[in-house]
């Protein structure tokens, strides 16, 4: 019933794509000539390459189907093994096997062992986690195999990867040759569908990995093993990916991001045509992708305005796709994990206190009055304050992040998209409107007004989202990401190529304060972000901030006590939205230009990831994302000094590269991230926090109390042995073991 | 039938081919505790699910107050005063208990009257000691209370309980019972509940209602109802 519905919903996605295909033909291509022979060899082109977007989106399917864990480091094994294969066989001073073994040995023995090393280092530890984290893992992962990818193959040097079989041989159509590696490209492809589909369906192993992400408990009691079914899942799934990645090489510019972003979204748009559990469906997903995206180059010129809008063909199918799925329902809950015994929201007062502490600290570094010891850092260069005020426009996107994400569980990888609109209004109003003020020199009293104009987006957003959860929300936020990076921002009449540095002023008429110093820009977003996190913290204790909570715990539960999810919904996306618009206000003003790599996809997604492994409920989480300004701007100083070659190294090349990455891995360890962690042990310090040192003593408590077994063999009866046996034995006249363990000693 | 605030009439829901509910409905009246028991998989919480508008029904009707609501949504459902618990807890774990009853307190009152009724409704329940600590760190029974004083913070003119005993300790059963006794006297509420626990469901429902493969088979009185041939059947098997 519910799948007749399923496949009519996307045989109308691709009937719409189809149709918004003619009409731009007959819009923009009317001058191409139609002939017989041109729709074959589009076709042609297009079945063939679709078929490799087939083959790596159904290694997503398997891993999913049999893992319950959606891959979004899938297009970057595939990229890995891709420039492991060019090392082994492409390269000149590398080791020159024939492209036969190297394939071979890529597919079969790199491949797996990548996988299977995924498998058992990260992904089982995930298997009950909340989505968000194991989204912000794969994604970690996704951006720790690029960077590395980018830092074995720099940009030193062009690559390329030769086809199996020689480009030159093949046969005509017409005048048009066609290639016979594209026929084998469909060939492998074809065979490789037909081959998973009788694992899964016809052989024990395949029926066993599909049950386990059903009930692993009961398939493990049936004698399968699903330890070594996940791990055999996740070896195929890369294989898989490595086989498509390297058959896609010849015919794409071979740089990892490029082969990423292309391996990614492809894989992801195939499989969400099947909803990322039918085979069959996934592979027309992949052919109906490799079809458009052909045909489009083939008929359709939109001019150089549009340079990137190909790009935008299999993010704009994922989006249709999502959108025609069946509506979610308000399905139950998940258990929230690692809570800490007495909420505890942040007070007015210290959020307060923490803001103004924020910049007088800012302002006494910034100067440099502050001497580490006998370092004295001095007052900081131009270089360093541009660096500063680069980490805090990020902070102040990433602050919008906080109510949407952190609060209300709605997964966001499109902050920038929400930025570049305010940008985009902050440059151009002031054009359109004739407004004297804006345009790019702006007063910021108009600041407000730019955060009001960016809701109705947010808003607009959320109607879509609203049907959206989980995987679903968060791909088709992918998708919006990428729609927005690669038709929109790029048209030189959404944000100008190149704009004159022009600074900001706040003239309110009687008083007029000028941020045209470097030093006076950056302390400016010093205070719109303390200002920010302030906000926020009185947003959080607000019934609005409460409702929010509240949702993401339970959507089923807040509808029954009278909350509009929708509307709630609504206006959590237009919160977020209005805030990353105004600090696109500033974000537009820092840059000199912006340009299409400013929206790269991974910019956007490492805001995200450093917040969620910062702790994306916390406010101060923001000011993680100058993480990689601190550790380049450390490295930077130390370069003059002697002997820290290897601390520079680490600083600037390790830690400043590689951390997004790995941080966002580590939420495997620490899924309430470093904030969480942090405060923990600091808060117990600060004299107005009774309650942390209490948290902090009963905790202790229950650790004594696993000693309890030694007692009376190798370990004496102390006072405090003599409670935490209470305690286990439950003659503790304390109601709640939380409070007053640590002052229990004197009681006893 | 001046008295009844919620009925659910001639409710069918099909899933698949299974037939759920069939011309199920169920009644309840103000200052009254109604009790729908049936075996395992009768359909009592897709029934449930049907008044509070978390499942669609294929056909039937849901009435509040004498006015049709099969077509609004569950807050607004909520919102005329509809409200309930759930039989798999669904409270708002990363919130304290205070602040749970807070979120369904502030639907409906200003800033210092929800904190004021919140107080009051934890005291009630008996939430008062632990208002302060995060929902998801409380005991199952407890985590079930919370969700009790929650669904009262919405104001409701009817409350279903989905197996509000379960987790619950004896005394705490107790005690429940007797709040909701006091919440039907005095508040003239419409209790609706769906119970394993058969000596909670004799001592304190007046009407009860018995719910097999889809079918009400038997309405009436807790007497009526222990004598009646066709719930023992439902219960023990005919033997045949």
């Amino acid at each position: 019933m519910t799948f007749g519905r399923i496949r009519t919903s996307l045989l109308v996605a691709f009937g719409a794509a189809l149709a918004s295909l003619v009409i731009l033909y007959w819009r923009y291509g009317a001058d191409t000539e139609v002939s017989g022979e041109k729709i074959v060899i589009a076709s042609v082109i297009g079945l063939a390459t679709g078929s490799l977007y087939a083959l790596s989106a159904t290694g997503l399917v398997v891993v999913y189907t049999t893992t319950g864990m959606f891959n979004f480091a899938h297009g970057g094994i595939g990229v890995f093994c891709a420039f492991v294969y060019w090392e082994i066989v492409e390269n000149a001073d590398g080791l020159g096997l024939p492209p036969g073994l190297g394939l071979a040995v890529v597919v079969l023995l790199v491949a797996p062992l990548l996988g299977i090393l995924i498998d058992l280092i990260l992904m089982r530890r995930l298997r009950t986690a909340p989505l968000v984290v194991q989204l912000m893992v794969t994604v970690g992962l996704m951006v720790f195999l690029l960077t590395l990818a980018n830092q074995i193959w720099q940009a030193d040097q062009i690559r390329g990867v030769k086809p199996l079989i020689d480009r030159a041989e093949g046969f005509n159509i017409g005048i048009s040759r066609v290639p016979y590696y594209r026929f084998a490209n469909l060939v492998i492809a074809g065979v490789i569908a037909v081959f998973l589909r009788i694992l899964l369906f016809r052989t024990r192993t395949g029926v066993a990995m599909r049950a386990v992400v059903d009930n692993r408990e009961l398939t493990s009691l049936t004698g399968a093993r699903p330890g070594l079914l996940s791990g055999f899942a996740w070896a195929l799934g890369s294989s898989m990916a490595a086989l498509a990645g390297i058959l896609v090489a010849p015919d794409i510019e071979f740089n990892p991001a490029n082969l990423n972003s292309l391996m990614l979204i492809v894989a992801i748009s195939a499989a969400a045509f099947g909803q990322v559990r039918s085979l069959p469906l996934t592979v027309v997903g992949g052919l109906v992708i490799g079809l458009l995206e052909s045909h489009y180059q083939q008929w359709i010129s939109l001019g150089p305005d549009f340079t990137f809008a190909n790009r935008a063909i299999a993010p704009i199918v994922l989006f249709l796709v999502v959108l025609a799925l069946p509506q979610a329902r308000l399905s139950v809950g998940r258990v929230s994990t690692n809570l800490r015994p007495i909420e505890r929201t942040t007070r007015v007062w210290e959020g307060a206190f923490g803001a103004v502490a924020l910049v007088v600290l800012a302002y006494v570094l910034a100067k440099g009055w502050f001497h580490f010891g006998v370092w004295d850092p001095g007052e900081w260069s131009s270089t360093g304050l541009n660096k500063g005020t680069s980490a805090m426009v990020l902070a102040l996107i990433g602050l919008s992040l906080v109510p949407l994400t952190g609060w209300a569980g709605q997964v966001n990888f499109a902050p920038l998209a929400f930025a570049g609109f305010g940008a985009f209004l902050w440059l151009r109003l002031g054009l359109w409107f004739g407004l004297p003020d804006t345009g790019g020199t702006g007063n910021l009293v108009w600041l407000p007004l730019i955060g009001l104009l960016c809701a109705p987006l947010g808003a607009l957003v959320a109607v879509f989202a609203a049907r959206l959860s989980g995987l679903y929300l968060a791909l088709s936020s992918l998708a919006f990401a990428l729609i927005m990076a690669n038709v929109v921002f790029p048209h030189p009449q959404v944000l100008p190529r190149v704009h004159t540095f022009q600074s900001l002023y706040l003239d309110v008429g009687f008083a007029r304060q000028d941020f045209d110093t470097r030093f006076s820009f950056f302390m400016l977003l010093i205070v719109m972000f303390a200002l920010g996190m302030f906000a926020l913290i009185v947003l959080r204790r607000s019934r609005f901030g409460r409702r929010w909570v509240a949702m993401q715990d339970s959507q089923a539960a807040a509808a029954t006590v009278g909350v509009n999810v929708v509307w709630t919904k609504v206006v959590v996306y237009a919160t977020s939205a209005s805030m990353a618009g105004m600090a696109g206000v500033f974000w537009a003003t820092s840059l000199s230009s912006v340009d299409i790599r400013s929206f790269d996809l991974l910019a956007g997604l490492t805001i995200v990831l450093l917040m969620a492994a910062a702790g994306m409920s916390f406010p101060v989480a923001g000011l993680f994302l100058s993480f990689q300004v601190v550790f380049e701007g450390l490295a930077e100083r130390l370069e003059q000094t002697e002997n820290v070659e290897f601390l520079v190294w680490l600083l600037k090349d390790f830690f400043a590269k590689f951390g997004p990455g790995l941080l966002a891995i580590g939420m495997v360890v620490n899924q309430r991230g470093a904030i969480f962690e942090m405060g923990k042990g600091f808060a117990p310090i600060l004299p107005w926090r009774r309650d942390a040192r209490e948290e902090l003593a009963a905790e202790n408590a229950r650790k004594r109390v696993t000693e309890v077994g030694g007692l009376g063999l190798t370990e004496p009866f102390t006072s405090e042995a003599i409670i935490a046996l209470d305690t286990q034995l439950g003659i503790v006249d304390d109601v709640t073991p939380t409070a007053g363990y640590h002052h229990g000693v004197s009681r006893a | 039938m001046p008295d009844a605030v919620l009925e659910a009439i001639d409710i069918d829901v099909r899933f698949g081919g299974l037939q759920a509910l069939s011309s199920a409905g169920v009644t309840a009246d103000a200052g009254t505790i109604t009790g729908l028991i049936g075996p395992n998989g009768a359909g009592k919480t897709t029934l449930f699910n049907v008044i509070t508008g978390h499942q669609h029904a294929n056909a039937g009707d849901v009435r509040l107050l004498g006015r049709s609501v099969a077509k609004y949504g569950v807050h607004r459902r909520a919102q005329l005063g509809l409200s309930r618990t759930f039989q798999k807890l669904e409270a708002f774990n990363s919130l304290s208990a205070r602040d749970n009853v807070l979120v369904a307190a502030e639907m409906h009152s200003g800033v210092r009257a929800a904190a004021r009724q919140s107080d009051e409704i934890l005291e009630r329940v008996g939430l008062a000691e632990v208002a302060d600590i995060t929902v998801g760190t409380l005991p199952t029974g407890t985590a079930r209370l919370v969700e009790l004083a929650r669904a009262l913070a919405a104001r409701p003119r009817a409350l279903l309980l989905d197996e509000a005993s379960s987790g619950l300790t004896e005394e705490e059963t107790a005690a429940v019972g007797s709040l909701l006794k006091q919440l039907v006297d005095e508040d003239g509420l419409a209790v609706l509940l769906v119970e394993h626990d058969m000596s909670f469901v004799m001592n304190t429902c007046s009407h009860i209602h018995v719910l097999d493969f889809g079918q009400i088979i038997a309405v009436g009185s807790a007497d009526e109802i222990q004598n009646d041939p066709a719930v023992r059947s439902a219960y023990l098997g005919t033997g045949s």
